[in-house]
């Protein structure tokens, strides 16, 4: 046992100066992109590409009766740039800048720390502004080098490593899982990684990625191998999750005319102790009226009592730990009133716990650039109620895309 | 009388035999129609319309095809659509939506439904029917249409052929062989939608109808239009071009 922890100190030691060139890679980026930015020559030789939106998220979160509402607003503009360095080598520099107004930054005065800390291994989150009635808060979640050569990828730095196939639970993404019910952030966390990827067919490929952290045990090795048998997208993952090992398993395939897919974790100790599996198993079918149904089924296994917190559900959760139950359900139905305009209603909830959130949703589209969301989460159940007495929130949000 | 007798085999000869040419010129005018539509592999640049009583949005795309069987598109403007990129391989689809950075197969469910809020379907994208292979072909009369001269005929889906429709009446040029007008009926014989191919241009040494209207025939006001701005045939795409990882690659 000794000679395990001594061997843990050893490689932390080992880690300790990789860590020092990642964070300086990441921050010569930073100064390179600023550098580009400002040089109208660099921009014309690396013929840089932007687009982004700019979209204001007006939200009131009520108590179950719908008494006592309380404003939040965020004003949300998203910047990806794309630069082309060489022709295999390419830099990818994303930033978000949010101005948050409201109840939420009223009231909490923690909430700007909340939002400036960034998670990551090197810190791309600041508050420009931070006042009692206002943060502005920028973050970059999207900053890295990709280097391409044939059937050879590497990416290098905050990227976004998509290894999951359900649409709600991601047991297979061990980098950067995302919170279901956080649907302002469409593009999702990325992580502060290093990512190969080595294909040999249409849908074949070998991805190695090392997420990089403070400490040994809060980074993450794995490996994923990717086919295509049949009419199925398979692919098989193992390697070690923070403190834990992982194996597992995901696809994505057809069962007669619905879509079918699912992914499985089990996460275990060095002593192949404290096994537990994760796994998730979802269904979509259209109907020949055009109502789409979706649904999915969550296994948590790893899901601790203990650590049980009503951000879970807002915040990217971990792989072991995917939902505040032991189990949960998603079903929605939705609908194309017109190309223009979809509707949708969906259910999120446990079996094994008592909470219910009902999330109807209608995206109307303006003009080719402008788009309007009003959605709205109306949860109960004792567990809701347990952390919150504001459990019904509706938003409004006008996007203009650019 | 000798002489006659001649005369007359001849005839009948002739007769015969330019019967059997009229009988097979149906889908030899059809396999020629679609050789001259499709080529090996293509790539293009189009716009997609789709047009209602009250309002229409404009789509701008590049595609990339290789034969029926694979083609890639993607989606370049409008900036919230920008990027996204649709891969067909037989008749699988895969959808890339770059803002999550996750590819995301359609389910066979969703193949008769409209592609992108447009008059056309999914499977018109990714249908494997061949109109050469899959139809039994008659040639109706020679007319003409728009001032060309045009072929008509009537495709019937063979019996076991995967083909939704119940009857295809198509309008192709006798000089070379354009698709100038389809119409498809369903099995109850209604009209379900007219797509019309007009304003021929030259791309890439090849005469082409450079915009097609897709016209919904109990829809009054509705339509898709696509315009083809460039059409090119000289580029030879491998397989390996359409693979899960080119759809975030194509540019």
């Amino acid at each position: 046992m000794e000679k395990y922890f001594q061997m843990k100190i050893d490689k932390y030691i080992e880690w300790m100066p990789s860590q020092t060139i990642f964070r300086c890679f990441i921050y010569w980026i930073v100064i390179g992109v600023t550098f580009f930015c400002s040089s109208t020559t660099a921009k014309a030789q690396l013929n840089p590409t932007f687009k982004g939106y700019l979209k204001n998220l007006s939200g009131v979160n009520f108590t179950s009766d719908f008494k006592d509402p309380q404003w939040n607003n965020i004003v949300h503009n998203r910047i990806e740039s794309t630069w082309k360095l060489t022709t295999n080598l390419q830099l990818q520099a994303d930033l978000r800048a949010r101005l948050f107004t409201g109840y939420t930054v009223n009231n909490f005065h923690e909430y700007g720390t909340y939002l400036a800390s960034d998670g990551g291994f090197v810190d791309l989150s600041r508050n420009l502004i931070e006042t009692q009635r206002m943060i502005f808060n920028v973050q970059s979640d999207r900053l890295h080098l990709s280097y391409e050569l044939n059937s050879l990828e590497i990416n290098v730095g905050r990227q976004r490593l998509n290894w999951g196939k359900s649409m709600v639970w991601n047991p297979n993404d061990l980098f950067n899982n995302y919170a279901y019910l956080d649907f302002d952030y469409e593009e999702r966390p990325g992580t502060d990684a290093i990512h190969v990827q080595y294909s040999w067919s249409f849908a074949s490929s070998i991805d190695v990625g090392i997420k990089l952290a403070d400490r040994y045990d809060q980074a993450v090795y794995a490996a994923m191998l990717r086919s295509n048998i049949g009419t199925y997208d398979v692919q098989l993952i193992g390697g070690k999750y923070e403190d834990e090992f992982v194996i597992g398993g995901g696809w994505s395939g057809y069962l007669k005319n619905a879509g079918f897919k699912g992914e499985m974790s089990m996460f275990f100790d060095d002593q192949l102790k404290n096994k537990y599996l994760n796994a998730s198993l979802g269904a979509d079918y259209m109907l020949s009226n055009g109502f789409y149904l979706s649904g999915e089924i969550l296994y948590n296994g790893g899901y601790d009592q203990d650590s049980n917190e009503i951000k879970g559900l807002t915040d990217p959760p971990k792989a072991t730990n995917l939902f505040i139950a032991e189990t949960g359900y998603f079903l929605n139905v939705s609908n194309s009133i017109s190309p223009l305009v979809n509707a949708s209603l969906g259910i999120l909830g446990s079996t094994s716990e008592s909470i219910y959130i009902f999330i109807p949703q209608t995206s109307i589209s303006i003009s080719e650039d402008i788009d309007v969301l009003i959605l709205a989460q109306l949860a109960s159940g004792s567990l809701m109620k347990s952390y919150t007495t504001h459990t019904n929130a509706v938003y409004f949000r006008v996007k203009l895309s650019f | 009388m000798k002489l006659f007798f001649k005369a007359f085999l001849v005839i009948i000869l002739v007769l015969t035999h330019s019967f059997e040419v009229f009988a097979q010129d149906a889908t030899e005018i059809i396999r020629r129609s679609d050789a001259h539509l499709r080529g090996e592999s293509s790539t293009a640049t189009l716009s997609m319309t789709i047009v209602r009583p009250s309002w229409s949005r404009t789509m701008e795309l590049k595609s990339w095809s290789r034969g029926a069987e694979f083609s890639l598109i993607l989606v370049t403007s409008p900036a919230r659509d920008k990027g996204t990129t649709f891969l067909k391989r037989q008749n699988e689809i895969w959808n890339w939506v770059p803002s999550i950075g996750r590819s995301v197969k359609l389910p066979p469910s969703m193949m008769m439904q409209s592609w992108m809020g447009s008059d056309f379907t999914n499977d018109d994208l990714v249908r494997e029917s061949s109109v050469v292979e899959d139809y039994v072909h008659e040639l109706i009369e020679i007319t003409t249409l728009d001032g060309h001269d045009v072929y008509v005929i009537d495709m019937i889906p063979k019996p076991d052929a995967a083909v939704v429709w119940g009857r295809v009446r198509v309008y192709i040029t006798t000089q070379d062989y354009l698709q100038l007008k389809s119409e498809f009926f369903d099995e109850y014989e209604e009209l379900v939608n007219v797509m019309i191919g007009e304003e021929i241009k030259v791309f890439d040494g090849r005469r082409l109808p450079s915009k097609m209207r897709m016209i919904p025939a109990d829809e009054p006001g509705n339509e898709t239009i696509i315009e083809y701005k460039d059409l090119s045939f000289s580029v030879q795409l491998s397989e390996s071009f359409f693979t899960v990882q080119n759809m975030r690659r194509v540019e």
